[in-house]
């Protein structure tokens, strides 16, 4: 149900963008571990825009998977998780397991969070 | 028609961002430190808030901003415990944003606070520990208020709160006798995901714990208001 501001803010970002042109296409770049349903976005948004310029715009929803970062040597694991399950107990290994060179203090750049990457318009 | 793509490349809670940093700024001027507080609902953040109150004032002026669903309940403790208490409604919405806080302060541009008057504005967010992590309200620290009856498992379950936050109060410590073994796990999950967590353990029923809380506020009191001079 919290998709609602999001798609808000979405919708706006974009008409502000476009202009008076119409948008066919908004490419979103959603972070693996943001708590964020596609569908349930997608409802929002086509509620949301009716009547605006952005009406008939297909929403396209990119996976951004979680990166851990290595606050010792900065070296940077990607993780990959089927979109399936959950993403908790595959991090938590990632933390109990620590870095290749020892450390365990490794903190999450990656995959949290919402991104609007283009936008098409005509 | 020709068509034509946009690069955009921002984060979608950009314009929140924008105005979390404006707020942020404004507070940093008048050397205010601002604490967000997140939990579920019942985990303790109006009873830590009303403990801090008694401990602190009046050395130390406390303004609350309480966001609630609806009712004026918790806004009315806070001014019955000796501190300013405003309330937001938020009216079924489960999270504050930036601009509801500049508002809850700023109506209309009036100021409805002395900015010079304050120490530390404390946020009391929505009881939700999934929402309320991803919205920046211009605060200084955020704080997840866990308590031991919960379960062990939030942290797995929520993790972006848990990373998101820079400290944990685990609360209701005096119930420890009274639980299954597991619960003491809460701790060592919510670092198996966070690591870095500065954590307190506390019992806003029997005081445990507490003076080590009061301590950290003080200090970050200290420390907003050394920067401040250290700028001027």
């Amino acid at each position: 149900m919290h998709e609602e501001p999001y798609a808000q803010s979405i919708l706006d970002m974009a008409i502000e963008k476009a202009g008076d042109r119409s948008i066919t296409e908004i490419v979103l770049e959603v972070g693996r571990f943001s708590a964020i349903d596609p569908k349930s976005l997608e409802m929002f948004f086509v509620c949301l825009s009716k009547g605006t310029v952005a009406q008939k715009a297909s929403l396209i929803f990119e996976i951004v998977p979680v990166t851990l970062e290595c606050k010792m040597c900065h070296k940077t694991k990607t993780i990959d998780i089927p979109q399936d399950r959950p993403v908790q107990p595959f991090l938590a290994s990632h933390f109990r397991d620590g870095c290749s060179c020892g450390s365990k203090k490794l903190t999450v750049t990656q995959g949290l969070g919402i991104e609007i990457a283009t936008l098409k318009i005509e | 028609m020709t068509k034509k793509i946009i690069e955009v490349r921002q984060s979608v809670t950009a314009a929140n961002d924008s105005v979390a940093e404006k707020i942020r700024k404004c507070f940093d001027r008048y050397g205010i430190w601002v604490l967000n507080l997140i939990s579920s609902p019942g985990a303790g953040k109006t009873s830590l808030i009303e403990k801090t109150i008694e401990a602190l004032s009046p050395n130390i002026a406390i303004t609350v901003i309480e966001g609630d669903p609806y009712t004026s309940m918790d806004s009315d403790r806070i001014n019955a415990a000796g501190a300013r208490g405003i309330q937001i409604n938020t009216h079924g919405g489960c999270h504050l944003d930036a601009r509801m806080i500049e508002n809850a302060l700023c109506e209309t541009s009036e100021k409805i606070i002395d900015f010079g008057t304050v120490d530390m504005i404390i946020i009391e967010n929505v009881g939700n520990l999934l929402c309320p992590a991803v919205w920046d309200l211009g605060q200084d620290n955020t704080t997840v208020v866990t308590s031991l009856t919960e379960g062990s498992d939030k942290p797995f379950k929520y993790p972006e709160t848990f990373i998101r936050a820079d400290t944990l109060v685990i609360n209701k410590m005096d119930l420890k006798p009274y639980l299954p073994p597991p619960s003491a796990e809460l701790k060592p999950n919510a670092m198996s995901i966070n690591p870095a967590l500065k954590i307190f353990e506390l019992s806003c029923t029997n005081g445990d714990g507490l003076s080590d809380w009061y301590e950290w506020v003080k200090m970050n009191i200290r420390k907003k208001k050394t920067g401040i001079h250290a700028k001027a």
